[in-house]
């Protein structure tokens, strides 16, 4: 009896210990996996360009996803951030859709090279903004400073202005309740919805509550630019 | 926390708060996990802002690119800017200018009511009786002083109806050739280069060749900041394509230079040699495409030590000889690579280099230039030389081959070469000419005699005319040469003289309206109907999108005036509701035609532009290639410009410039702009997101110059040439640095006029002057 008891017990022991190998290999190939994935570049002008919404936005959210304070030890996890909000978004745009000036001093260097992108492609976390950085949504355009002013320190205006623009558009725009509400802008040079609408940059007001959604366009749907109607003569037959 | 989730609307319980961590949903975790934070009051429930709003196409207001934008029109009120993406120029991208452009707009102190100067000083006055003044004081002159006293000087920045109206006013009703515009200080080289090479004016490719090139040169063109949304096209091609070349040619290292796959830097003034030297070693591999030459080039010799215009009343007039292919390779003996190394500064192995990627028959390649080419003593030649590298290969009217002059104003082209407000042009053709003259004198219903067949004075000259007091009235529309002029004090001065009146027309105070006996408030760009002609021959039309404030009238509308007070309203009946077709209409006339057909004005208003020639109802992308272009004959090449159908290669040699770096001037004085502000700054400084961007102008040098002066960044810094000196900041490892030995300053900022210093040498030929060489002494300011 005893001796096939030792054999169940053998058996259980073997069967357990090829259980803890397997499960301790598997968190080896998790572990260095997720060290040695490639992170930054991921999405490279090639892979946003000609894939269209689905697919960037896909390998977008999926680097969006692992720039939390999650994936920070928690020594490292920041208590004092600053968090943009619409009001901040809207202060760097002189008008809705406008490209923002560029709020932070700029490297030597990178005022010369334009490597914003090296930053700006993927974000993340910058101890010395206490802030999380912005994501392009357009990376594969890299002559940023071509629309993006740098905002020096303020000098005196050179003339005042009498400009205005508050066509900012409301939140929460469903046509039913509970409907999913259109995208109040086109999305020329924004087609990575999850670039301003997830993460941690992102403005708090249009966060996104579902970013694992990713095929965005099949519910919000974006409006063309529609030129003002006129009528042409002889138009009615 | 719970503020912040009932804010967004979030499920709060905890079965829907896992479920958002377990998608790790960046923003909700941010939000709940970091304390501290506080959130903005809910924007939920504001009534729709954006609604109201119509988007309206335009070109932009600003350079020669002529980017096709969506303006978004509020309760007449521009508000907003997009990029049109139905726009074949930049497809939905525009840059910071453009983006900001509506702004320039609404600056608080715009011009609003003419201002007539009353014992010293502007008195706001009604503007009828500012243009009754005006048309007086030009009788008055024309009666004492003769009708060459009077002259009109406009800009690349006109629309074609401006320039169109001041052309009928100045040349058929008054009969003066006192016409000119600040595009011969932008783009006089590039006209000259074109004619005198293939007879006809400007680039036979368009901005479709980015998409099909494999190589890009830029000579001395600092295109990511100067003509940042065609560059962004470049780098979009590199990205897709990615064995295309981007090769920077330049006297500077700049934002072009950084993207560039190569960044090749050479002393200034030698891009003549660096020419011969790319043609000589083209020919000595036998890269030369000798079907091409012997059945489309002709060899033509001119004239050489051909001066700088610096004196007074200079002439200067070229002559071609013929030349043979067997000349040209003996003239080329003196620039092999290596004999011309020490003279350029570039190494045998560069020049080398690119006479590969130009001789590959392999590889498309465009040349892009803009500034650094026209503003040249020997403008022409330069323009001349890069002709002959293409001609060589024959790389020439195909798409992705081809060279391709790029201008920096709106309607340099449109305006200004199309229509022909200089002194020897007519809308179609030249003064100099009976058969022009005649055609002109039929559309605009004058006497032939009223047309001066002699040129009067080019744009320099016509300034010194103005200080001798040759010229005694000029009306001066939509520019500011009191920033822009070389040599700025004498004519500053000559300006200022007694019994000289000068009308100035624009949008906001300048130190040109400085100068002016009478200020006339101007409606600005989508304030009136009016066209702009970009650089690929692209006519765009924009609409009234907004009201002008108060007094203020499209420049069109105020030569129109004038001219009604001058006696001359039969030839200008028109209505203010519909000038702009009927001028539009007359103007097209001019060019009927498949070399130069211009769309119809329909056509302009429903599209984003027309590439001329229109035949049939399309534009014409490549001229001079049957495949592409209506008015070639046969099925290949025909350059039908010239009378011998024949595109020139000219032997143009290397010349010196005429001041050149010495021991009590030891630096290379170089100006330009920068990507934020545009012309004078008048409008981009008062764009509060530009302005702010570059604030005042500075000067940059290089960092071994700056640390053997003793030159920190930011320390004050005394420039000073035979002509004038100036105290400005320094900048040092800033967008550009400028080769050793040289200094750069961008022109925009009014309060440090750099073309104090400049000199008002020009290049004979096109009479265009070169801002970008002078000498001038560097040092610290404040020490001895």
């Amino acid at each position: 009896m005893s001796a096939a008891k030792d054999r169940r017990t053998a058996v259980w022991l073997r069967a357990l210990r090829t259980l803890l190998f397997v499960g301790a290999m598997i968190a080896v190939v998790v572990v260095v996996g997720e060290q040695i994935r490639p992170r930054h570049g991921e999405t490279t002008a090639h892979a946003t360009h000609g894939h269209g919404v689905l697919a960037q936005v896909r390998a977008d959210s999926h680097d969006v996803r692992f720039a939390t304070p999650l994936t920070l030890p928690a020594h490292a996890r920041p208590t004092d951030v600053v968090v943009r909000t619409l009001a901040s978004y809207r202060s760097r745009r002189a008008y809705p859709g406008a490209p923002p000036v560029v709020p932070h001093a700029i490297d030597p260097d990178v005022f010369r090279t334009q490597d914003c992108n090296a930053c700006h492609e993927r974000g993340g976390y910058v101890e010395k903004f206490a802030a999380w950085t912005p994501i392009t949504p357009h990376p594969q355009w890299d002559n940023c400073l071509q629309c993006h002013a740098r905002a020096e320190s303020t000098p005196a205006a050179f003339a005042a202005s009498t400009f205005t623009s508050d066509a900012w558009p409301s939140l929460g725009r469903a046509a039913l309740p509970g409907g999913p509400p259109p995208i109040p802008h086109t999305l020329q040079l924004r087609e990575n919805c999850l670039a301003c609408h997830a993460g941690p940059a992102a403005p708090l007001e249009i966060r996104c509550t579902h970013p694992e959604r990713t095929n965005c366009v099949q519910c919000h749907v974006a409006p063309a630019t529609v030129p003002a109607f006129t009528r042409t003569a002889g138009a009615s037959r | 926390m719970t503020d912040h989730n009932t804010i967004l609307g979030f499920d709060t319980s905890r079965r829907g708060f896992l479920r958002r961590l377990a998608f790790t949903s960046a923003a909700t975790a941010a939000a709940s996990l970091v304390p501290g934070v506080t959130f903005a009051s809910s924007a939920r429930g504001r009534p729709d802002g954006d609604g109201g709003v119509e988007w309206k196409k335009t070109p932009c207001r600003f350079c020669g690119v002529g980017c096709g934008l969506l303006v978004g029109v509020s309760a007449d009120r521009a508000v907003a800017v997009k990029g049109d993406p139905d726009s074949e120029v930049n497809r939905g991208l525009c840059c910071v200018k453009g983006y900001h452009s509506v702004l320039a707009l609404y600056g608080a102190d715009r011009l609003t009511k003419a201002l007539v100067r009353k014992n010293g000083t502007l008195v706001e006055t009604p503007i009828a009786e500012a243009l009754d003044l005006v048309a007086s004081k030009m009788k008055e002159t024309i009666a004492e002083h003769g009708k060459d006293a009077v002259a009109v000087y406009g800009s690349g920045q006109w629309t074609i109806p401006d320039g169109y109206v001041a052309s009928k006013l100045f040349k058929g009703a008054i009969g003066t050739n006192n016409v000119e515009a600040n595009a011969r200080l932008c783009m006089a080289s590039a006209v000259t280069g074109f004619l005198t090479t293939f007879g006809l004016d400007e680039p036979m490719g368009c901005y479709e060749d980015i998409d099909h090139a494999d190589v890009f040169v830029t000579w001395g063109n600092n295109m990511a900041e100067m003509h940042p949304v065609l560059f962004s096209r470049m780098l979009d091609r590199r990205a897709k394509h990615p064995d295309a070349l981007i090769i920077d040619l330049a006297t500077r290292t700049t934002r072009t230079s950084e993207a560039a796959d190569r960044s090749i830097l050479f002393h200034p003034q030698t891009d003549l040699a660096i020419a011969n030297a790319i043609c000589h070693e083209i020919i000595e591999k036998g890269w030369v495409d000798e079907t091409f030459v012997k059945d489309h080039v002709a060899f033509k010799s001119g004239k050489t030590g051909i001066g700088y215009g610096l004196e007074d009343g200079f002439a200067f007039k070229d002559e071609a000889k013929a030349a043979t292919f067997d000349d040209y390779r003996a003239f080329l003996a003196d620039y092999a690579p290596e004999r011309v190394e020490a003279l350029t500064g570039v190494s045998a192995t560069d020049i080398r280099y690119l006479a590969s990627l130009y001789g590959d028959p392999n590889r498309r390649v465009v040349s892009y230039w803009c500034m650094g080419m026209n503003q040249h003593t020997r403008g022409t030649w330069i323009n001349n030389l890069i002709y002959n590298i293409h001609l060589l290969v024959g790389k020439i009217s195909q798409p992705g081959n081809g060279p391709f002059s790029l201008t920096g104003q709106p309607s340099a082209c449109g305006t200004v070469r199309e229509v022909g407000t200089l002194t020897h042009k007519l809308p179609h053709g030249v003064v100099m000419n009976a058969k022009d003259r005649a055609m002109a004198a039929e559309i605009w219903g004058v006497p032939v005699e009223n047309i001066d067949p002699k040129p009067s004075y080019h744009t320099v000259e016509m300034f010194r005319a103005l200080d001798r007091g040759d010229v005694r009235f000029m009306w001066i529309q939509v520019t500011n040469p009191m920033v822009t002029m070389p040599k700025l004090r004498r004519y500053r001065d000559g300006a200022k003289k007694d019994g000289r009146f000068i009308v100035v027309s624009d949008v906001y105070p300048t130190p040109t309206t400085d100068v002016a006996d009478v200020v006339l408030p101007s409606a600005m760009w989508i304030e009136r109907e009016g066209m702009f002609g970009n650089s690929e021959r692209r006519t765009q039309h924009f609409d009234r999108l907004v009201p002008p404030p108060g007094d203020a009238m499209s420049d069109t509308w105020q030569l129109i005036e004038v001219a009604r007070r001058l006696g001359y309203e039969k030839l200008f009946p028109w209505s203010e509701e519909t000038h702009i077709a009927d001028i539009w209409r007359e103007y097209s006339r001019f060019h009927e035609g498949k070399k130069h057909g211009m769309a119809p004005y329909e056509v302009l208003r429903d599209q984003p532009g027309a590439i001329w020639p229109y035949v049939d109802g399309r534009s014409t992308k490549w001229r001079y290639h049957a495949k592409h272009d209506p008015a070639a004959n046969g099925d290949g090449y025909d350059f039908y410009g010239k009378p011998d159908g024949r595109a020139w290669v000219w032997l143009r040699p290397y010349e010196p410039a005429p001041e050149v770096p010495d021991n009590d001037y030891p630096f290379w004085l170089n100006t330009g702009r920068v990507v934020e502000h545009w012309h004078t700054g008048s409008m981009t400084r008062r764009v509060p997101i530009l302005h702010r961007a570059v604030p005042s102008a500075y000067v940059e040098l290089h960092p071994d110059d700056a640390r053997r002066l003793g030159i920190r960044n930011g320390d004050r810094v005394a420039l000073e040439s035979r002509r004038g000196s100036i105290e400005l900041p320094a900048n040092i490892g800033g967008r550009g640095t400028p080769t050793p030995g040289q200094v750069f300053v961008p022109f925009f900022d009014e309060s440090y006029l750099i073309n104090e210093l400049t000199l008002d040498a020009f290049c004979p030929i096109s009479k265009q002057p070169d801002y970008k060489k002078c000498a001038v002494r560097v040092r610290k300011a404040g020490r001895g």
